[in-house]
């Protein structure tokens, strides 16, 4: 392998060096830092992109070093080696392997580790004695999102701070450039003093600052920024070449918990140079417990095992770093698990490369509790237990889950899942048709297994009276054009492009004109003022939403996809729903797919579940992959779906955690537990102790479950967390335990008169005298957790009941020892 | 006595008493069928002595007399015995729908449907459960109510492979109920589910897989109850049902405008169709996203009217007209310019009643000779009252064509809070009757006449005046009128035209006020429009112009108007407010407070410079508070005055 002569555009490069990139090019450049023979190290700062040449004074490039061992795992040693240039004085290296130019020539680097491994790469300075014109979108603004100046938490803001008001995170550069020079009377910046501009001088802390001392005067930020003033504070010319992209180095690598990787960030511009902006990037971990990160670009991990991501940002471009931190070090793959069942094949690849051993298959009770809770939402009846418990059919799993999917319970609880997030919000005390009919519809769509982008189709195109088309509640609903955006996006398309509307989005690609062409489906969707009925439609005119910066007219068009021409007499929404449902939409059956996954899995593949994006990378990619491709496969059969998912080996796993596995929060290596939802806990609390909650205006016997919409008045509802139906997303939910519920259980007035109603199960078991207390226990045991009791349980239950057992009173206290119990509270 | 309904509004100022019939206990009926029908909810109704309907083979004989009562009795404890009658149905009498009145002291109610049909049984008492399901059989109509927060189950036995419908049967009895049904196996799981609306009976068509007995449970969307929640519940093989239609129509008063004439043809499938001027079509609506096109040849300057019926037919759609020209481009390709669009028609309406639809009308004058498209689509794309629904479609020249709807005015000060009643024309009392017009194409002015009045009755006739889109007439009753009960003849004749193209009145009334689900009140078309004097109590106050010829009044001027007050038991000392009803575009007239003892008063009318000249009709709506001796608090009194025509020139 030749010497890689790096063909590397520096930080500040401004004029295309063809020449010196044609000759670097010439002369074969496929990088691998010189090495000894074995190549156990080398010095590296990407792939086939590479940065090699440090032009001006102002130039920085970041080395990686990296070393692999005997069985091929890499490791970060660009902090374990000694660096030394040949010859002096043309760069200076630091420990953390950040080169700066001394002076113009060729300088070969070599890196050398205790054990006397060597690589070396040579680098290239040029300009280093001519001053370099500042650019100020392309350094000065960047120095802002880097020391956080034009953050949400400070000038960044809509009202900036103090009286200057900088765009968020630099995305407005020709408007910072006004407020900076022009506003304020031009104190900001002092031609005549740059060292006493303000801009300098707060910075440093030199004078006071609201946001303290960002840097110090011997920065390379800081002379820089005074170069831009002493120069005469330049706007860029037109000509400036921009950068179109940027690639984070290396992408993947296993490490092990706490271990270190040092990241470079290569630029790309228009003109086709490339450049080190490591030192420029903001970089940011998508789990802080799991992993950090230094503004330097240096990923730490904690002692955890999973995966973690690390987002790098320039100007507006994103890139991501993936960490894998297996159980044990040296663990490589060794095998690919063999499933015909994908969740488990990509689900034990993964768990295989981690290191990190399953938890044995549940029980048959715990699975039947399991599934019924997550595909009805209610628990087991004492019949399906016993049925269950006593079939030795080899397919009873399959049997089971499809008798729950058949069952009006399972289209029930979607609806009412799904109901939630579309916001089926009641207004009033009384109830409303067009909440009932809505909730009637997604009923019955999921009662007949309707193909999952055909109700979405109906949604999003819904047109005509409630009564006829009961989708159209939707709209009345929500009823502004933004929300109608925002919610569809995060929804169906996982993405949270609220942040677009205002500005470009800090940790996508969406712009303000992204926004407006998506919002630009729904801009002829229009309300009949005269219809005795709910009644929307699409008028006559042709679809277009202004930008919200320049005003311009924009035509619809979906995410990353090309404008659509749309007739004035059409419904956009019918190509919008085209669009989205398409099979090659990048982002329709992957929303969905890690939203159902959550829902049974107790943690997304993505989280939150609908926030997927480039910077937040799903933690089994393959896996995500996979369970999309067959979603879309199956012609987007959503009881399909289901059935991979729950018919797994993986969904089947104990919950209980192994010494080795505990650790692991989010690779499935068992069964997370998840509490019960506050309707779910209500029924199941009811069919325990036998008595029934009453729900103004429904019928008696109507379950929690089954309510049409989140306005009936219940405090067990609302304590326990059920969302109001608010917004868009399922964390509304709140499953989080506080006080307030393990008070409304141990000792309300509600759950008194449960336990000791008259015609409930206490009083029942009392009355009965044909059985024997045992009988009765174990009968006990079964409802309220599908099993029957351990011994030690029933001797506990038994002695407490003593000789009492034809009073009321001991059994409604073991009724409320069961109802509190965790294993009662939880779906395990 | 006043019985307070529960859903009337608690705090509506108490009016002069009318009857107002909201159910009767039964309104599912067999032909021969003899039955005990009591009112089941009214207001006013003591006194009641007859039971009127619209097809003389039913009949009915009071059985019960209710107890005296005073109307409005706030102190009242108990509520008299509703009166109940016995009823017959002629066995000759056709299935179908017809119309009940009651007529008692305080005049002929508003009217209640009734159905008509082969086979009725009545279900007092209905099942709850699966377990506890009612048995039915096919082709009978089980009628009953629904009860709050209950499911009404029903079990019908089917065998393997059998196709079943089922109806709830709602609109045609004027219920409330927007109906649910679902049908569950034998395992009582749902095979199918369907709700209608507050204006279309829920129906599906479920098929069994196996011998067993289905369960059919049905309930109000809402989980309402009562007797204005009445239903009949028929399964039948799918498309078998005769009445389907004729219980189906929603007799919207929109509907009077749909006047088709000519046997349309049919259009069979997708294709562009061509159609001859004048021409009619029937087609359909397959899918939600079907665009039926129509190629027409038209002439430059010769205008043309393209209209699409099918809400005022009784579908559950929302049409749209596209109008395209054919042009060619500069290679000679033919392609489509849109040059016209229609969606709804024009809501002509007075806050109650609302003739406006969903039904596209577009007047269009071809720029140019040629060919035209015309694209008629559904903008209601949801199936859930159907999977197909039909239209026709007419292109036409320009009518001359009108209709005629009358309903009376309810003595409300704001139509919208108006609730069902009848009506009760005192003696030397006056009504108000209002008349529209539906016009298409047709603007001159239209005379209004009433006849089929009895003795002691009087009306005079009105204008609707070009440009105008209703007028309301005054029935006056003589201060020794007989008691009697006749329906009205309301015709109308254009100007200038032959006495022979007069033409009569269509008739609605408010079936159901405003409330939680509906924002706007409920009318319907009914089969006639019934008056009824009372001989009792006189008419508190009567408002009349002193002279009743026309009043004539130049542009840009005033006029002063006598009236004449007449004052009687109940009326004296009490002041009036008089305020204008239907002025004239561009005339003005202040409310005008008559004294408590004034008996004369001068009315200024002011023209200003913005009216039309043109012959007009208006009139004034006294109110006033007044105390019958048969009633324990002060009333509301609605006094309108006679028509009072005004000629501007």
């Amino acid at each position: 392998m030749s010497e890689l002569k790096l063909v590397v555009v520096n930080q500040n490069s401004r004029h295309k060096r063809l020449i010196a990139l044609l000759l670097c090019l010439s002369q074969c450049i496929m990088f691998a830092g010189a090495s000894s023979a074995d190549d156990a190290l080398r010095i590296e700062n990407g792939h086939q992109l590479q940065a090699h040449h440090l032009q001006g004074s102002d130039a920085r490039l970041q080395l990686l070093v990296t070393r692999a061992d005997d069985d091929g795992t890499e490791s970060d040693w660009t902090r374990r080696v000694q660096f030394h240039a040949t010859p002096t004085g043309i760069v200076s290296i630091d420990s953390s392997g950040l080169v700066t130019p001394l002076a113009d020539g060729q300088v070969q680097i070599d890196a050398a580790t205790d054990d006397g491994t060597t690589a070396s790469a040579t680098l290239t300075v040029s300009g280093s004695g001519q001053t370099q014109a500042v650019s100020f979108a392309g350094q000065v603004v960047p120095i802002f999102s880097k020391l956080g100046c034009n953050g949400g938490g400070c000038h960044g803001k809509m009202a900036g701070q103090n009286g200057f008001r900088l765009s968020l995170l630099g995305f407005e550069p020709r408007e910072d450039y006004k407020r900076l020079v022009a506003e304020s009377r031009g104190r900001r910046v002092s031609l005549a003093a740059p060292d006493r501009s303000l801009l300098l001088t707060k910075t440093t802390g030199a004078v006071p600052h609201g946001g303290g001392a960002r840097t110090d005067s011997n920065s390379h930020e800081y002379r820089l920024l005074r170069r831009w003033i002493a120069q005469g504070m330049p706007y860029d010319t037109d000509q400036r070449a921009t950068v179109t992209s940027i690639s984070v180095f290396p992408r993947l690598r296993r490490l092990h918990g706490g271990e270190s990787q040092q990241l470079s960030v290569l630029a790309t511009y228009s003109d086709g140079t490339i450049e080190d902006v490591t030192r420029a990037a903001i970089f940011e971990s998508n789990d802080k417990q799991m992993a950090d990160v230094s503004p330097t670009g240096l990923v730490t991990t904690a002692p955890l095992v999973g995966d973690v991501a690390v987002m790098a940002r320039y100007q507006e471009h994103v890139s991501v770093f993936r960490a894998e931190l297996p159980l044990r070090t040296g663990t490589q793959p060794t095998r690919v698990a063999q499933s015909d069942n994908i969740v488990d094949r990509y689900v034990g690849k993964k768990l295989d490369s981690l290191g990190i051993p399953p938890s044995p298959a549940c029980d048959d009770a715990t699975f039947l509790r399991r599934v019924t809770l997550d595909l009805t939402g209610r628990i087991p009846t004492l019949q399906e237990t016993n049925d269950f418990l006593s079939d030795t059919a080899a397919d009873r799993r399959r049997q089971l889950l499809d008798r729950l999917l058949e069952s009006d319970h399972y289209a029930t609880f979607f609806a009412k899942k799904w109901g939630v997030i579309l916001r089926n919000r009641r207004s009033g005390d009384s109830l409303q048709v067009a909440n009932m009919l809505f909730h009637h519809w997604l009923t019955e769509s999921f009662r007949t297994n309707k193909p999952y982008d055909q109700l979405v189709n109906e949604l999003l195109t819904a047109s005509g009276s409630v009564y006829s088309n009961p989708a159209v509640a939707w709209l009345e609903q929500v009823s502004d054009q933004n929300q109608r955006v925002e919610d569809i996006s995060q929804l169906f398309l996982g993405q949270r492009i609220q942040c677009a509307r205002c500005h470009h989005h800090p940790y996508e690609k969406w712009s303000q004109e992204d926004y407006a062409r998506l919002s630009a489906f729904f801009s002829t969707v229009s309300k009949k003022p005269q219809a005795s009925e709910i009644t929307f439609i699409s008028r006559v005119a042709a679809p277009s939403a202004k930008h919200p910066r320049t005003g311009q007219s924009l035509k619809p068009a979906g995410l990353d996809a090309q404008e659509s021409v749309i007739e004035s007499v059409g419904d956009p929404r019918q190509t919008l729903g085209q669009w989205i449902t398409a099979a090659d939409n990048p982002f329709f059956a992957k929303a969905l797919v890690n939203r159902y996954w959550k829902h049974f899995m107790g943690r997304g593949l993505v989280e939150p579940e609908d926030d997927l994006r480039v910077t937040n990378p799903p933690s089994n990619p393959e896996l995500m992959d996979a369970l999309a491709e067959a979603f879309v496969q199956s012609e987007y059969d959503l009881q399909s779906l289901i059935r991979v998912i729950c018919l797994s080996q993986t969904y089947a796993a104990s919950s209980d955690a192994t010494a080795e596995n505990v650790i692991d929060r989010r690779s499935h290596s068992r069964y997370y537990p998840k509490r019960l939802h506050a309707e779910t806990l209500l029924d199941a609390i009811d069919v325990v102790t036998g008595a029934a909650t009453e729900f103004a205006g429904m019928p008696t016997g109507t379950r929690a479950i089954e309510l049409p919409d989140t306005g009936f008045d219940s405090y067990f509802l609302s304590v326990f967390g059920r969302p109001e139906s608010m917004t868009a997303c399922e964390c509304e939910r709140s499953t989080e335990a506080n006080l307030a519920q393990s008070l409304h259980l141990l000792n309300s007035e509600q759950m008194q008169q449960k336990l000791t109603a008259d015609q409930g199960r206490a009083a029942k078991l009392a009355a009965d005298t044909s059985r024997p207390a045992d009988a009765k226990v174990r009968e006990l045991y079964q409802v309220a957790f599908s099993r029957l009791p351990t011994e030690s349980e029933l001797r506990s239950a038994l002695d407490y009941l003593g000789d009492s057992t034809a009073q009321r009173e001991p059994w409604e206290d073991l009724i409320w020892a069961l109802v509190n119990a965790k294993e009662f509270i939880f779906n395990h | 006595m006043a019985i307070v309904i529960a859903g009337y509004p608690a705090d509506a100022p108490a009016q002069l008493p009318v009857i107002q019939l909201r159910a009767l206990s039964q309104s599912f009926f067999a032909a021969g069928e003899q039955a005990d029908v009591s009112i089941a909810e009214a207001v006013n109704d003591g006194g009641a002595a007859e039971l009127l309907f619209s097809q003389p083979g039913i009949t009915a004989q009071l059985k019960a007399p209710p107890e005296n009562f005073a109307a409005n009795d706030a102190a009242a404890t108990k509520s008299p015995e509703k009166a109940c009658f016995q009823l017959s149905v002629a066995a000759d009498t056709p299935p179908g729908r017809y119309e009940a009145r009651v007529l008692g002291e305080f005049g002929i109610s508003n009217p209640r449907s009734i159905v008509v049909g082969a086979a009725v049984r009545q279900t007092d008492t209905v099942g709850h459960s699966v377990q506890a399901a009612t048995p039915i059989e096919q082709q009978v109509i089980y009628a009953g109510q629904t009860t709050a927060r209950m499911i009404d189950c029903y079990a019908l036995p089917v065998s393997a492979g059998q196709s079943i419908e089922v109806r709830l049967i709602g609109q045609a009895v004027d219920s409330r109920i927007i109906g649910v049904i679902s049908v569950l196996d034998a395992h009582g799981k749902t095979m199918a589910s369907a709700m209608g609306s507050n204006r279309t009976d829920a129906s599906l068509v479920a098929t069994a897989d196996r011998n067993e007995t289905l369960t059919i449970a049905v309930h109000d969307a809402l989980f309402r109850g009562g007797a204005s929640y009445p239903y009949g519940l028929l399964v039948s093989a799918p498309n078998t049902d005769s009445t389907r239609v004729s219980l189906s129509a929603d007799r919207l008063p929109s509907a009077i405008s749909a006047n088709l004439e000519a046997a349309p043809f049919r259009a069979e499938d997708d294709s562009l169709v061509a159609l001859e001027v004048p021409g009619m079509v029937e087609a359909r609506f397959d899918s939600a996203d079907d665009h039926d096109g129509y190629l027409c040849e038209l002439k430059k300057d010769q205008p043309i009217e393209i209209s699409v019926y099918s809400a005022r037919l009784g579908q559950p759609s929302d049409p749209r007209i596209v109008v395209d020209q054919a042009v060619e481009d500069d290679s000679g390709q033919r392609r489509w310019r849109q040059v016209a669009t229609a969606d709804d028609s024009q809501d002509i309406s007075d806050g109650l009643l609302h003739l406006g639809t969903k039904d596209p009308v577009l007047h269009y004058q071809p720029p140019a000779d040629g060919l035209y498209r015309i694209s008629v689509s559904d903008l209601d794309t949801g199936r859930s009252l159907g999977a197909v629904q039909r239209y026709v479609l007419a292109v036409q020249p320009p009518r001359q064509d009108w209709q005629l709807l009358a309903y009376p005015v309810y003595p409300e000060k704001t139509l919208q809070s108006a609730m069902p009643a009848g009506v009760c024309l005192r003696r030397g009392g006056t009504e108000t009757i209002r008349v529209f017009v539906v016009r298409d194409g047709m603007q001159q002015p239209i005379q209004i006449t009433v006849g089929g009045l009895p003795e002691g009755v009087s009306c005079q006739s009105g204008w609707i005046a070009s440009g105008q889109n209703h007028t309301d007439l005054t029935l006056s009753a003589a201060e020794d009128v007989a008691e009697h009960d006749f329906d009205l003849d309301v015709m109308g004749q254009v100007e200038g035209q032959d006495a022979s193209a007069a033409r009569h009145a269509k008739y609605a009334s408010l079936i159901w006020e405003k409330d939680d689900q509906n924002p706007t009140p409920r009318t319907k078309l009914v089969d006639r429009l019934t008056i009824a004097t009372s001989a009792g109590e006189a008419a508190p106050l009567s408002l009349s112009p002193v002279k009743t010829d026309a009043v004539s009044v130049a542009v840009d001027s005033q006029v002063t108007i006598p009236m004449k007050i007449v004052r009687r038991e109940g009326g004296q000392g009490r002041s009036i407010v008089l305020r204008p009803q239907h002025l004239p575009p561009g005339c003005t007239a202040a409310d005008l407070t008559i004294a408590a003892d004034q008996t004369e008063a001068e009315w200024s009318i002011t023209v200003t410079a913005n009216a039309k000249p043109g012959t007009y009709s208006f009139w004034g709506q006294g109110e006033a508070k007044v105390k019958l001796s048969s009633m324990k608090q002060e009333l509301t009194a609605y006094v309108p005055t006679p028509l009072i025509t005004l000629g501007v020139n």
